[in-house]
């Protein structure tokens, strides 16, 4: 198997923009506080802790639990958000890192990560990603709090179990399937820390990576001086605490700019976003009304009424078309531009990101606004008292349709101008032909995007 | 550290094979279907729990109907209705520790009882002639009344199956199996821990 890098024939400016906020002296503050993150990560993992108590011990009926409506109906529709807001920070304050952390103290040996998973770790979180999306409907993870429950247990056995082997945040970096996620979301994100390179080409230090005696180095293993992205800084604030030359800057940029800048795009990303994109559409596709009649299609089709045959077939079904379509622009584009076939959908696929972000908010903004109530009402039957009228609607379909058209036309828009800007850096004499295919593929997962939320869709509580 | 990886390795298979006499039990405990039998006015009516015993949630149902020739009844309009009661609504003695207790009642509800709860479920034609296949989640430990109505040319027909349902606790032998392991890294990495040394620093920050 091999990775292929691309090496931007034009590489960008440091795409931050805005105004250092570590001028800030309030930013600069927390950032610099020794209380930073930490006083964020504690009261995290306390919360997680009792969501895994009320998934494995509480009701065991998804609407009747109050974990079930914490996880997947507020945390998980507001995670994207906050990848676009502010990055990568949750891996900071996740509980798993933070479990990471604290068993690494005890019992951690420190190991380098082994070479394999340096090289080829996006690939295992892809296939992660894609298992655990196709077990969440073959087991029904989500729709049952134990599932749910057994599922952190699995991550919390094999985040103890990395931590205890390798150094730093192995898990996170390269293992996460979540910071999979999250690595490709986060380079729409609004902030970007960099070093200063006229500072950093003079460091003998490299505190910023190995730490000092009171602040740990980079836990997500990278070195501020050389990067250009923020897919992997979960702005821990740790390397702006031990460099001593003043040398990081955290900048505000607009949204999605990274996509178009980044100087090694990676195949896997490029992969990883567009395999998001028909995951998005499985998610869609599996909770309309229809469904259950094209499941009984399948099943005559098929001959089998296992639901473990017939969602693993339109599973792949739905994660190969956008596959196939970008590898078909791509093979398009390279009669326009000259480049391979893989070296444009590596490029490319980074352009169909700020969709996959769109349609997986846009998507569980349905959750959010449609299910919220449930909080109040799971809420309310843990602690022993009832909700009277209580409607788990926040808002009523119509609004939450209008967000979501909105949310996809936002991310059509950001797709189709990072595409531009990417032909346009990397291939100024043909960036026209270059990006009218995937002009052209970038509309067509908006519509399908639109004709999706257009129809009736299920509950997820 | 060749000694300390075969050490963690050890750790590890040890772990495995703890989770797995543990998980052992766990897949044997599979049951066979449960299934009721009644009879209202010479039609014998057959309740399945597909997946084994009643439990607390989701539970997929089959119901079988046979005409009083003993024919499988087809095309019937089939609906199961669930109520959750506080107590037996049943003067029927609900014997047994959790499971189910299908009893002989019909028809024998209180009505002056009001349900706590109540499900309805619509069952389609099942795999087999006379079969109807459903689902019904049961949210909650306590006397469930399962009632089965069937329509048969203009005619309407019910059954009841009284359910007792305990609050069964989670699978504390999945729940061990993670904890051991979990421990067992943890307590592995102790012992074995060796004073951390600074990984190496990139080539590209030199």
């Amino acid at each position: 198997m091999t990775v292929p890098v691309i090496q931007a024939t034009r590489p960008e400016e440091n795409p931050a923009s805005g105004g250092n906020l570590l001028k800030n002296r309030l930013v600069a503050g927390i950032f610099k506080s020794r209380w930073f993150p930490g006083i964020l990560q504690w009261p995290t993992a306390l919360v997680f802790i009792f969501i895994m108590y009320v998934l494995l011990f509480g009701p065991t009926l998804a609407h009747s639990n109050f974990g079930t409506a914490l996880t997947w109906i507020l945390w998980w529709p507001l995670i994207p958000i906050i990848f676009v807001l502010v990055g990568r920070f949750w891996c900071a304050i996740c509980p798993f890192g933070t479990l990471n952390d604290v068993v690494q103290k005890f019992a951690g040996h420190n190991r380098p990560i082994p070479i394999f998973l340096r090289k080829y770790g996006i690939w295992v979180i892809d296939g992660m990603f894609i298992m655990i999306t196709w077990g969440d409907h073959v087991f029904g993870m989500v729709e049952s709090p134990w599932g749910s429950g057994i599922l952190m247990l699995m991550i919390t056995t094999a985040v103890v179990g990395t931590a205890v082997l390798w150094e730093r945040r192995s898990w996170c970096r390269y293992l996460c399937f979540l910071g999979g996620l999250s690595s490709n979301y986060s380079q729409t994100g609004m902030l970007a820390l960099r070093g200063t390179p006229e500072k950093c080409s003079k460091c003998k230090v490299s505190a910023c990576y190995k730490g000092n005696e009171e602040v740990p180095g980079c836990p997500m293993f990278e070195f501020p001086r050389t990067m250009d992205s923020n897919a992997q800084c979960n702005l821990c604030g740790y390397c702006v605490k031990t460099c001593p030359n003043d040398s990081i800057t955290l900048k505000t940029r607009i949204v999605t700019k990274e996509l178009w800048s980044v100087r090694k795009p990676q195949f896997a990303a490029s992969f990883l976003a567009v395999v998001i994109m028909g995951i998005v559409f499985v998610q869609n596709f599996t909770m309309l009304e229809v469904w259950q009649s094209i499941l009984g299609w399948l099943e005559k089709v098929l001959g089998t009424d296992s639901f473990f045959v017939t969602f693993t077939v339109t599973f792949l079904v739905a994660l190969l078309i956008p596959i196939i379509l970008l590898t078909m622009v791509s093979f398009i584009a390279k009669k326009a531009n000259g480049a391979s076939l893989v070296e444009n959908f590596t490029r490319f696929g980074y352009a169909i990101i700020a969709l996959d972000v769109a349609g997986h908010i846009a998507h569980n903004l349905f959750h959010l606004f449609a299910e919220g109530g449930t909080l109040l009402i799971t809420g309310a039957a843990f602690f022993g008292k009832t909700v009277e009228n209580v409607s788990p609607a926040i808002l009523d379909d119509m609004t939450i349709q209008i967000l979501q058209y909105g949310l996809i036309a936002l991310g059509v828009a950001g797709s189709l101008y990072t595409a531009y800007r990417i032909s346009k850096s990397n291939f100024p004499d043909k960036k026209w032909a270059t990006l009218l295919p995937y002009g052209i593929l970038i509309l067509f997962l908006g519509v399908i995007n639109i004709i999706l939320f257009s129809l009736p869709m299920a509950m997820r509580m | 550290m060749r000694k300390s990886y075969l050490t963690i390795i050890k750790i590890l298979l040890l772990s495995l094979i703890l989770v797995l006499s543990i998980a052992n039990p766990v897949l044997a405990d599979a049951d066979e279907a449960r299934h009721e039998e009644k009879v209202v006015d010479g039609y014998t009516v057959k309740l399945t729990f597909v997946e084994g015993d009643v439990q607390m949630g989701h539970n997929e149902i089959n119901i079988r109907i046979n005409d009083p020739q003993g024919q499988p009844v087809t095309n019937a309009m089939v609906t199961v209705i669930a109520e959750l009661y506080e107590e037996s609504p049943t003067d029927t003695n609900s014997a047994g520790n959790g499971g189910m207790n299908m009893s002989s009642a019909q028809n024998s509800s209180s009505p002056s009882v009001k349900p706590i709860e109540t499900v309805k479920a619509e069952l389609e034609a099942g795999l087999n002639t006379g079969e109807y296949k459903g689902e019904v989640d049961l949210s909650q430990a306590g006397h469930w009344m399962i009632t089965a109505l069937f329509k048969l040319q203009q005619q309407e027909k019910s059954v009841e199956f009284e359910i007792v349902l305990q609050k069964s606790g989670p699978n504390w032998y999945v729940l061990s199996g993670f904890f051991v392991l979990i421990a067992a890294f943890i307590v592995g990495g102790i012992l074995t821990k060796r004073k951390s040394v600074n990984a190496p620093v990139p080539e590209e920050a030199n």
